[in-house]
């Protein structure tokens, strides 16, 4: 049971947002993805939870749930295994938090009173319980991510499961504080565990994602530069070469591991490295 | 988790505020049912012949095969003249009120209106020509000729001006709006050809549609109406649930797991039904899609498994009581309603759209 993409290539024109992408997550784990701006983050992710991309795009390459086509399951039966936090998630209406988080039920089969339940739940999780009667639009934006995330949890928050399950998720610390950054990363990793959901992050704190991902993908220019284990992705060469930046590796003072510290390039700096094909993607079409 | 960071985050998180404060919503819905029951049995007896309420109630009994004494000139304006238009009010608020509910959720915003954004012009212009041109329509289908054109000329309206108005996967509310003018236009040039063009008994049956009346309220136009809103509040419950995870964008709400082409489709298609026949026999009535779904929502919260049944109950409230108005304020007068509802709802419109003018500012820039 994994969820795969197989040579997965998105072509805008003659501009390639993804190249041969081929990478696969397990039940359990969590895998960031990195990447510079314009690299292809959010276009593989949309592609991970099966959304087909504007008419103009050209997708070759297949992406498997449970070694099935994506776009062959039925939205409700998609909708139980895998769920998606997108980069900006909107909402129309005052919903209030709670109700937010109860429409991730919506695939499920609960009723009303059972979806409110798991809402609640889900809430807590979030460190968002106490903002559940309010209504959404009011809440800060670090208020809302948690409020959007829980609404995420709820729809795969099922304690017995007999299928697989995996959980999407766009930058999910971006309008986080520090504190809530660490929360949130640790709140997706403990679900993985007790859960066994399976989650694609896209992470842009190198530091987070080496201490949350059990696997960091990094991609470059639409390609699959380097996937594995942080330690070893991670390095300053790479590091170096997918965001153009000066980078070395300590051992991180407080926590086991290596802590990446990065400066900026200099301009005219001597030692300037920089490789043909490190400079940004022409091309943001990120949808 | 790292046990290291945990204790920041009982740090201060944002103001701890009060609760949105919601009406409990059986208790809102039976409000409105009752306010709509006692709302008709009043309506019912207003007017040249006043019947009270107890006397109404009297009559129904009878007319229902109990044995009870009744004025027989009272039973006779209550059963072919009142009760007819009232019902007809009723399906007309309930049907604007569904179509108003469905639109603003289809478009993931409050100030969608079936009048506002032409879906009702559609619909008059389609029953004009039938009116005008299409002898051959109305021997073939007999009454169901109208609320069919007008159906079919809502559709078309709506499934228009959401194409328009629609631009990956979200809704620009300004070019909605624009949408809505270029179609309100064309459908009103059209009425006025025609108009221009018809007979002096076409022309009559004509200006229904200028000023919006439920003057031709009697049982075979009731009997017409019936099954389209009924049909229309049916499918209307059916698509709540997905709906509201709509509110989310089309793509968050496939995630979701709704099937948002069929949910789209389905929305348009149940609207023109309920505003198309609606207008087919009533006229542009405009504002009551707007404010009855407002209303709901203001009281009750934007679930929309309460503002849909909550709109159809309180459009059709809000105009039992207009069209009270409308036939007694000014006696004999049987003033236009579409005049009336326009009177108070377009300011109410403005009222709307001044509080939400930042946001609209922001979006339009």
């Amino acid at each position: 049971m994994t969820l795969a993409a197989q040579e997965l290539s998105v072509h805008a024109g003659p501009t390639a947002l993804l190249e041969h992408v081929s990478l696969s997550l397990s039940p359990g784990e969590v895998l960031a993805i990195l990447g510079a701006n314009g690299a292809g983050k959010s276009t593989l992710l949309g592609r991970l939870a099966g959304e087909r991309g504007s008419p103009v795009v050209r997708t070759t390459g297949r992406v498997l749930l449970d070694a099935r086509p994506i776009e062959s399951w039925r939205p409700r039966e998609l909708a139980r295994r895998r769920a998606v936090l997108p980069q900006n998630p909107s909402l129309a209406f005052g919903y209030t938090a709670l109700e937010l988080a109860a429409l991730g039920r919506h695939a499920s089969g609960d009723d009303a009173r059972a979806a409110l339940a798991i809402a609640r739940e889900a809430l807590r999780a979030t460190d968002a319980a106490h903002l559940a009667d309010r209504e959404v639009p009011t809440l800060s934006g670090g208020e809302r991510a948690r409020a959007h995330l829980a609404c995420a949890l709820a729809q795969l928050w099922d304690a017995e499961c007999d299928h697989a399950r995996y959980l999407l998720l766009d930058e999910p610390t971006a309008a986080l504080d520090l504190a809530h950054q660490h929360e949130v990363l640790g709140i997706v990793r403990e679900f993985t565990r007790t859960r066994g959901v399976g989650v694609v992050a896209i992470v842009h704190d190198l530091n987070l994602a080496a201490e949350y991902a059990d696997r960091v993908a990094l991609l470059v220019c639409g390609r699959l530069a380097a996937v594995g284990e942080s330690t070893r992705v991670l390095d300053p060469g790479n590091v170096e070469a997918a965001f153009d930046v000066r980078a070395r590796t300590l051992e991180h003072p407080l926590r086991p591991g290596p802590l990446i510290a990065v400066a900026r390039r200099s301009a005219r700096g001597v030692g300037d490295r920089r490789p043909p094909h490190a400079n940004r993607h022409p091309v943001s079409a990120e949808p | 988790m790292n046990a290291a960071v945990r204790p920041a985050s009982s740090a201060p998180r944002g103001t701890v505020g009060v609760g949105a404060r919601r009406a409990p919503r059986r208790l809102a819905l039976a409000t409105l049912a009752a306010a709509l029951a006692g709302a008709m049995l009043v309506a019912i007896g207003i007017g040249a012949v006043p019947i009270a309420p107890d006397d109404v109630v009297r009559i129904l009994l009878h007319s229902a095969g109990l044995d009870v004494e009744v004025d027989s000139q009272q039973a006779a304006v209550l059963e072919s003249i009142r009760l007819p238009r009232v019902l007809l009010a009723v399906l007309t608020g309930a049907g604007l009120g569904l179509a108003g509910a469905l639109m603003q959720g289809l478009f993931r915003n409050p100030l969608a209106d079936p009048a506002l954004v032409g879906v009702s012009a559609g619909a008059a212009l389609a029953a004009s020509v039938v009116i005008v041109l299409g002898a051959g329509a109305t021997a073939q289908l007999g009454s169901f000729a109208l609320p069919t054109a007008a159906f079919a000329g809502a559709l078309g309206a709506t499934a228009l001006v959401y194409r328009v108005g629609h631009g990956g996967g979200a809704i620009s509310l300004p070019t909605m709006l624009l949408a809505g003018i270029a179609v309100n236009a064309f459908a009103f040039a059209g009425i006025g050809f025609l108009t221009y063009v018809a007979d002096d008994q076409q022309l009559r049956d004509l200006t229904f549609w200028n000023l919006g009346s439920l003057a031709g309220g009697t049982w075979p136009v009731v009997a017409t109406v019936v099954p389209f809103v009924l049909l229309a509040a049916g499918a209307a419950v059916l698509l709540a649930q997905p709906l509201n995870a709509l509110a989310l964008g089309e793509a968050r709400a496939e995630h979701l797991g709704v099937h948002v082409a069929r949910i789209k489709l389905g929305a348009i298609v149940v609207t023109a039904l309920a505003a198309g026949a609606v207008v087919a026999v009533t006229g542009v009535i405009g504002f009551v899609g707007l404010v009855a779904p407002h209303l709901v929502r203001l009281a009750c919260g934007p679930d929309q498994r309460v503002v849909i049944p909550g709109a159809a109950l309180g459009g059709a409230l809000l105009v039992v009581i207009a069209d009270t108005v409308a036939r007694t304020a000014a006696t004999p007068a049987d003033l236009p309603l579409g005049v009336l509802t326009a009177v108070f709802g377009a300011p109410l419109f403005l009222a709307l759209l001044l509080r939400m003018r930042r946001r609209l500012l922001a979006e339009a820039a």
